[in-house]
């Protein structure tokens, strides 16, 4: 049985990376992400689950770094928007102007960066059930399914 | 951030759980089971639970399994809803499940998490009291398995260290004929104003309910109600309405009025629908 009391150090896989970091069993992978480690692209916002901007991809599916321990996925693959440079879909949040402010387009990111993996050709019906994890405050919304629907497009795989 | 700290307790079989919920309770710590972590996590932040360790049930094998075994659809207790939304196992349990938060956290959200937890919805639990599930649980005094009508009255009443392992359904149960209607005041992943299951099983109507009360539930009075064919649908649900277990919910989200209501549209429409096309 694994068990953590008090401060440990913990390794975790990050971006490919193996990184370490001295952590309380009871701190998110949010808090270890942005406090321990400086991946301050996964942002903080509600820190209750709600508006996704805390979303990363851990063994490449999307989650809500807000809503568990760091602990729990140390045998994990972890990515952040750190980890995500120059993707497609990245080009297409430029392109089609998928951001305003710019606090949410991470988690909007890593989320339809798993979408994209997970279906290539999705129905709208999943795309909006994906998409409705994520808060944008500056309600930019149909910028980010532009965007997201560009970048299903340029794949040429998504059904007209 | 978490306000405190606690133990952190990874088993890898029953047994050791159970173990180390009896090590730490006697130690004073105060543990909890933990599954998918949605709801110690906030709650948590919030201060709503403090727990001084957690047992992560997510490496048992038993906790994790979504198959079909002989008759029983089993369903593990740390299965995330969108992996049993998925499977298509159990089509109303998926179409329950998928009202549940969003798509996102339902990627952590376990079933047992959902059915054991505090939160007044708990929408997981009417596919299981639909279909009269039986429910798997260890604990100190050993392993029982027992009817979730026995154990589920507002809330799942588990005895001291006892951990809610699996739950199985019939799997002729799933395939009965069902409609899940859920109704919210906002978006789709607000919590729900009311969430009605329905299942027919030998030319019964089943009704459970989550959102109109401040618990889910399946009442037995309410269903004679639904099923006092010679009446009008419209007098069935007035008088189901008159039959419910409890005080219809009240809050910003929605009058009391107005959910009883949407309650009763419901099951106007349903029973309508049903006949018609029975």
């Amino acid at each position: 049985m694994k068990e953590y009391r008090d401060v440990a150090k913990l390794s975790l896989e990050i971006n490919g990376e193996t990184r370490e970091a001295v952590v309380r069993p009871s701190d998110t992978l949010l808090r270890v992400l942005r406090e321990r480690l400086g991946l301050v692209g996964t942002k903080m916002g509600c820190e209750n689950g709600d508006c996704g901007a805390c979303t990363v991809l851990v063994d490449g599916e999307p989650v809500k770094s807000c809503m568990l321990l760091a602990v729990e996925v140390e045998d994990s693959s972890i990515t952040t928007i750190e980890g995500l440079r120059d993707t497609p879909l990245q080009k297409a949040f430029a392109d089609e102007a998928g951001f305003q402010c710019g606090f949410c387009t991470p988690g909007f990111v890593a989320n339809a960066t798993a979408l994209l993996e997970h279906n290539p050709n999705p129905s709208n019906q999943e795309l909006t059930s994906w998409l409705a994890s994520n808060l944008c405050r500056c309600t930019g919304y149909e910028g980010i399914e532009r965007s997201v629907k560009a970048a299903l497009n340029a794949n040429g795989k998504r059904r007209k | 951030m978490i306000p405190f700290d606690f133990v952190y307790l990874r088993p890898e079989s029953i047994e050791e759980a159970v173990s180390a919920f009896a090590e730490t309770s006697r130690a004073g710590l105060d543990p909890l089971y933990y599954g998918g972590g949605t709801e110690i996590v906030t709650f948590s932040r919030d201060r709503i639970v403090h727990p001084g360790a957690v047992i992560d049930i997510k490496r048992i094998p038993e906790c994790r399994e979504l198959r079909v075994e002989g008759d029983s659809v089993v369903l593990g207790a740390a299965v995330a809803l969108n992996r049993i939304i998925e499977s298509g196992l159990f089509p109303l349990l998926g179409r329950a499940a998928a009202g549940i938060a969003d798509h996102t956290v339902r990627n952590r959200l376990t079933l047992g998490g959902n059915v054991a937890g505090r939160l007044p919805y708990r929408e997981a639990v009417l596919p299981l009291l639909l279909s009269e599930a039986h429910l798997v649980l260890v604990g100190p005094n050993g392993r029982r398995t027992v009817g979730i009508r026995e154990v589920f009255s507002k809330r799942l009443k588990l005895e001291e260290g006892e951990l809610l392992v699996q739950a199985k359904t019939a799997v002729s149960t799933t395939k009965a004929r069902w409609r899940h209607v859920r109704r919210e005041k906002g978006t789709r992943t607000d919590y729900p104003l009311v969430s009605v299951g329905f299942l027919e099983l030998d030319g019964t109507l089943r009704v459970a309910a989550s959102g109109l009360l401040a618990f889910p539930f399946r009442d037995d009075e309410v269903e004679k109600a639904l099923n006092e064919t010679r009446r009008t649908a419209e007098k069935r649900a007035d008088e189901a309405l008159k039959r419910l277990p409890g005080e219809v919910r009240d809050d910003q989200r929605g009058s009391a009025e107005y959910r009883s209501h949407l309650f009763r549209k419901i099951i106007v429409e349903t029973v309508e629908e049903m006949e018609k096309s029975s």
